[in-house]
């Protein structure tokens, strides 16, 4: 059903069949980073502004890996390792489905097949909600979407898909993102986009 | 800072219609969401949606797909396709099949293109795939085809909407 809103005059809709477009109330670009003509070993997001109420990240990225179609990246936030991060998910590949899951890592470590290669030819996606990224009564939850496929398998590889969520295990506010490829460097045109979503 | 999510173009089916495309799709943004609810136009024993970008019929598509269907979960890969077929489902009566594509840097000109996807038929499955366009051609139009074993198409209600998102 689509809603007016007297107080501002506006009329929004749902995405339900028959409604007019979704229009989100505040999606905002705050910073987009893609790697240049020499490959880098991570990606960096600083200065983040606390005016939003949740961001989300939406990734473009390949690692240049000799032999595997796969590659593997990190998160981290606000410079921590320790014990700060947990995470789990599901992950489909080849004919393979199953879980993963850990409870007291350095790093927001993304699924074991989460990154394209240059060898595979592809990049991966991602899509990546943090969710009220500077509450400071909260620990803070990411979740997301991530996949990439390179026409069946790459050095016995194949393409995969994750439905992912995990946690900063900290009331911070998240001020930095940092994201390190583990085998290799980020290649051309990887590209990590930074969008800040406002509630009224 | 500017809202940087924008409606494109929608299309609601009013009358049954085999399918529905989207052209002269502005290179002007980073990403694409194409946002479905489909049903076929009759009840079928099957019924799926397949995506082509710019006309493109060659076997140039693939994808890695996880779905779970009653108390199954099921991962496979699909290779050297003549399109993206997303989903499977609905075939239920007044149940249609929600399907939301994230499209990846769709505009530019030197790599593959990479599409998430995520499918909810509440009859029959939920899915996550992704897949790729191997073609380094921007991408100017999206052509959405039902796959029915009655071949009678999209039904009235229908719906297609696509957003661009813009990167700073």
């Amino acid at each position: 059903m689509a809603v007016v809103s007297i107080k501002n005059k506006l009329r929004r809709g749902n995405l339900l069949v028959g409604n007019d477009p979704y229009i989100p109330n505040s999606y905002e670009s705050i910073a987009t980073v893609t790697v240049g003509g020499t490959s880098q070993a991570s990606i960096e997001l600083t200065s983040i502004p606390s005016t939003y109420t949740h961001l989300q990240l939406r990734c473009y990225l390949q690692a240049d890996r000799a032999t595997y179609g796969m590659g593997e990246f990190e998160m981290t936030v606000n410079g921590a390792g320790g014990t700060n991060y947990s995470r789990h998910g599901i992950v489909g590949y080849g004919s393979v489905n199953t879980g993963y899951w850990g409870t007291a890592n350095a790093a927001y470590i993304f699924a074991d097949r989460g990154l394209g290669t240059n060898t595979g030819g592809t990049y991966a996606g991602l899509v990546i909600d943090i969710l009220d990224y500077k509450n400071s009564n909260k620990f803070k939850t990411i979740r997301g979407i991530q996949g990439v496929d390179f026409n069946g398998s790459v050095g016995g590889y194949y393409g995969a898909v994750n439905l992912f969520s995990g946690a900063y295990k900290s009331t911070d506010t998240i001020s930095s993102i940092k994201f390190t490829s583990v085998y290799g460097n980020f290649t051309q045109y990887s590209q990590v986009a930074l969008y800040g979503i406002k509630v009224a | 800072m500017p809202n940087t999510y924008e409606p494109i173009a929608t299309t609601t089916v009013t009358t049954a219609s085999p399918a529905v495309t989207f052209s002269n799709i502005p290179g002007t943004y980073t990403d694409l969401i194409l946002v479905v609810s489909v049903r076929a136009n009759s009840t079928p024993t099957s019924f799926g949606t397949g995506i082509r970008f710019n006309g493109d019929t060659g076997t140039n598509y693939s994808r890695t797909v996880f779905y779970g269907s009653g108390s199954s979960a099921v991962a496979f890969s699909d290779t050297n396709q003549t399109r993206f077929f997303v989903s499977s489902g609905p075939t239920a009566a007044s149940t249609f099949n929600l399907i939301r594509l994230n499209i990846m840097n769709y505009s530019n000109s030197v790599k593959y293109k990479m599409v998430l996807a995520r499918n909810d038929d509440i009859s029959d499955v939920t899915s996550i795939s992704a897949a790729s366009w191997r073609s380094n051609n921007a991408i100017t139009s999206i052509t959405i085809t039902p796959f029915d074993d009655n071949s009678t198409g999209f039904a009235t209600g229908s719906s297609f909407t696509i957003y661009g998102i813009k990167a700073a």
